[in-house]
């Protein structure tokens, strides 16, 4: 975004804006425009105030525990050098998931040019935000060291690029929430002056951002997939499952924030939006479950010592059996989840779709985490069973950061709605204070 | 420490009086700093001639290095570590275990050396497994570190930098030996631990929330010493030496022209199908020298 002295009239390349007259220079509108957005972050009903406040607790909470896990050391967490990841990488994965299947909304919005969907597409734009700051709190506070964690950052630390994975992976993260960073401060500040966005601005950085969300998915699988070591994730079709299980997910989560959104603020939309998340979900969880169901005949239908972990996640090794209940509570939730969806008046019914999509975002939760990441070390590489659950620790911290971007989703939406909606606007504020 | 350097004089006169009789020899002593005698060293081929080659360039320090050295990321020059482990000799007595704990000051909840007990199928007999590091030429650990804490040197060995590993564990997740540990709580390491400057040739004094694992004991061979491990092994069934030289040495002074060792006694490498390349060979457990594991024998 170019700046520019005040009183200076837009630039050539901005179409000018629906208000009538000169707009007023980037130097006085932006800090404005922050300032607003600063004031929609804070101030809101009482039941904004109590949801905020119960997140902060819970996010305190988790704060807390880090804190002593820091302090004292991982040994606070219930992993061992046999089950060297737990919780917190599972819910990495799920998380990059979440945010890889808000581009779901942006596709429709933008590639087959859906106007209702083009109008609430900023929803999925801001879940990306949020979900990739879970993502970096969830592997941050998986960090032995946390405070080295600047040796990750290229150029002042020793980045195995490009070897490492891992390095991979910083970078696409980083860079998509780079990208719906740009993108949604863009639009929400040219609403906000009331000005027609540049296309030149932020079109190219969305199609941009499209193909970036299926890298985002496919570089966290490959962090699994490429490891010789553990048979249950060397698979190539690691990538296409999370991309599958991610397009149910996410819009999954979006669904039910529409819905809660439809309730409890004055956004107003048509059913369009939502039938066509549904439409999408009754196809992706089918593909989830077709691919789910393929690798399970191949695991168990093979035999042999490379598929003891896939035996250990569905019926129990050698009477070890702690995450059982675990993968068949996702199965049920999922299967009941595509029955539910299969139903053609789902969307009219936000009961059944609120239970669909729970199901479906829970289900998957376990899936692509739990029953994703531990496994893949039961039984060990020598053998050995040691089993894991996560210890009270990680679950307080794994809670602190679903409040944390739970608050940072609020946050944004609290912020880019009204300012989206028009509602909100440089020209409403000078008129407001006349 | 004098004793276990009396004993590797000794094993170097062995290993002198078998180069007389033609069975090769191991001189780790070249690695020793100041040794060096100038610009050609002699040397035992497998034939059992002796000849003149290149010494190693530039003075081999005898110190361990610290984290920061240029060389420490290098090795030790013109080396190639390697070693043999004989499944017929092994009684897992576990005394291998022991030496290596004994000099990392490793905490009694994890072991850079295991000693597995390995039964391939139901009707075959049951036998002992030394496990140390395998230092891989081929490391699936070395390719996931996204810090470049943990590496590769010329001298066939991998380290890890403690002061620079994160502690993301993507190495652990990456091993398919299981050979690494991680400092999950504060270590407590002894006094005699701590009063040394950190080196990653040795390990210690350990880093909470880092990962370690058997280091093939490179400080000692500076000093022209075998590791902890095969020094400890009263059955001299871990050998030890130098690819280059095409031998290895036991504890008990014997040393063996490593190709042909491989060769006679079918050598191999556990999960070769990996394509890890590891850089420790094992010999089967056939004419074992020592009763077969019952099935109360202790594990791992």
């Amino acid at each position: 975004m170019s700046s520019q002295a005040p009183g200076v009239s837009p630039a050539p390349g901005l179409t000018p804006g629906l208000t009538p007259g000169v707009s007023p220079g980037h130097l006085i509108t932006y800090p404005r425009f922050i300032a607003r957005s600063l004031r929609l972050a804070t101030d809101g009903s009482p039941l904004f105030y109590g949801w905020m406040i119960l997140l902060t607790a819970v996010c305190l909470v988790g704060v807390h525990s880090w804190a002593t896990q820091v302090r004292d050391g991982m040994i606070m967490t219930n992993m061992t050098d046999h089950v060297s990841w737990g919780l917190y990488i599972a819910n990495f994965t799920f998380m990059v998931g979440v945010a890889a299947g808000a581009v779901m909304m942006v596709i429709p919005a933008y590639l087959y040019g859906d106007d209702d969907m083009h109008d609430l597409v900023i929803i999925g734009e801001i879940l990306a935000i949020a979900a990739i700051t879970m993502c970096i709190a969830f592997v941050s506070v998986d960090l032995g060291r946390p405070d080295r964690f600047w040796h990750m950052i290229p150029g002042i630390g020793r980045f195995n690029w490009p070897m490492s994975i891992l390095t991979w992976d910083v970078l696409v993260l980083n860079g998509y929430l780079m990208l719906n960073l740009h993108i949604t401060g863009y639009l929400l500040y040219m609403r906000f002056r009331g000005q027609r966005p540049a296309r030149r601005w932020y079109l190219p950085f969305v199609y941009l951002s499209i193909a970036w969300a299926v890298s985002i998915h496919t570089v966290t699988a490959f962090l699994y997939c490429g490891l010789p070591s553990r048979p249950l994730w060397n698979t190539a079709l690691m990538a296409p499952r999370f991309l599958a299980s991610a397009f149910v997910s996410g819009p999954a989560f979006i669904i039910l924030s529409l819905l809660v959104l439809r309730r409890f603020s004055d956004v107003t939309f048509g059913d369009r939006p939502i039938r066509t998340l549904v439409n999408i979900m009754r196809i992706t969880i089918l593909i989830s479950l077709l691919m789910l169901a393929s690798e399970v005949f191949t695991e168990l239908y093979t035999g042999g010592s490379h598929t003891a972990s896939a035996q250990y996640l569905y019926f129990g090794l050698h009477g070890h059996n702690a995450l059982v209940p675990w993968i068949w509570t996702s199965v049920a939730l999922t299967i009941i989840a595509a029955i539910l969806l299969m139903i053609p008046s789902v969307h009219k019914r936000p009961g059944m779709l609120v239970v669909a999509c729970v199901f479906a975002f829970v289900g998957l939760w376990i899936e692509k985490g739990m029953g994703l990441i531990v496994p893949a070390f039961i039984p060990s590489t020598l053998h050995e069973i040691v089993e894991y659950l996560p210890s009270l620790t990680e679950w307080r911290v794994t809670a602190g950061i679903w409040a944390l971007g739970l608050m940072v989703f609020t946050i944004a939406l609290k912020i880019g709605i009204p300012i989206f909606t028009g509602k909100e606007s440089l020209a409403n504020l000078r008129e407001s204070q006349t | 420490m004098s004793a276990n350097r009396r004993e590797f004089l000794r094993n170097g006169v062995l290993a002198l009086g078998a180069a007389a009789t033609g069975a090769g020899a191991a001189s780790l002593a070249r690695a020793q700093g100041g040794a060096s005698t100038g610009g050609k060293v002699t040397a035992l081929t497998v034939e059992g001639k002796l000849v003149e080659v290149d010494a190693p360039e530039g003075q081999t320090p005898a110190r361990a290095l610290g984290p920061g050295d240029p060389e420490l990321r290098k090795g030790i020059p013109g080396r190639k570590f390697i070693m043999v482990i004989d499944l017929a000799k092994c009684d897992g007595c576990g005394e291998c275990i022991n030496s290596c704990s004994k000099m990392h000051f490793i905490p009694p909840d994890r072991q850079w050396i295991k000693v597995l007990r390995m039964q391939d199928s139901e009707n075959a007999a049951p036998y002992f497994f030394p496990q140390p590091c395998y230092h891989c030429d081929n490391p699936p650990c070395t390719k996931v570190c996204p810090v470049d804490a943990t590496f590769k040197r010329e001298d066939g060995i991998v380290l890890i930098d403690n002061e620079r590993c994160v502690g993301c564990r993507f190495c652990m997740a990456a091993c398919p030996y299981q050979a690494r540990s991680f400092n999950w709580g504060h270590p407590n390491d002894p006094a005699e631990a701590l009063a040394q400057p950190y080196s990653p040739e040795y390990g210690y004094p350990r880093k909470t929330g880092t990962v370690e694992k058997c280091d093939f004991c490179p400080d000692m061979a500076r000093q022209g010493k075998l590791p902890a491990c095969v020094t400890g092994c009263p059955m001299g069934a871990i050998y030890y030496g130098d690819q280059n030289e095409d031998a290895v040495t036991n504890s008990l002074g014997k040393t063996q022209p490593l190709s042909r060792l491989l060769r006679d006694r079918a050598g191999y490498r556990q999960m070769e199908e990996l394509g890890t390349e590891p850089r420790v060979y094992y010999l089967p457990p056939v004419n074992r020298q020592y009763p077969a594991p019952d099935e109360t024998a202790k594990e791992g």
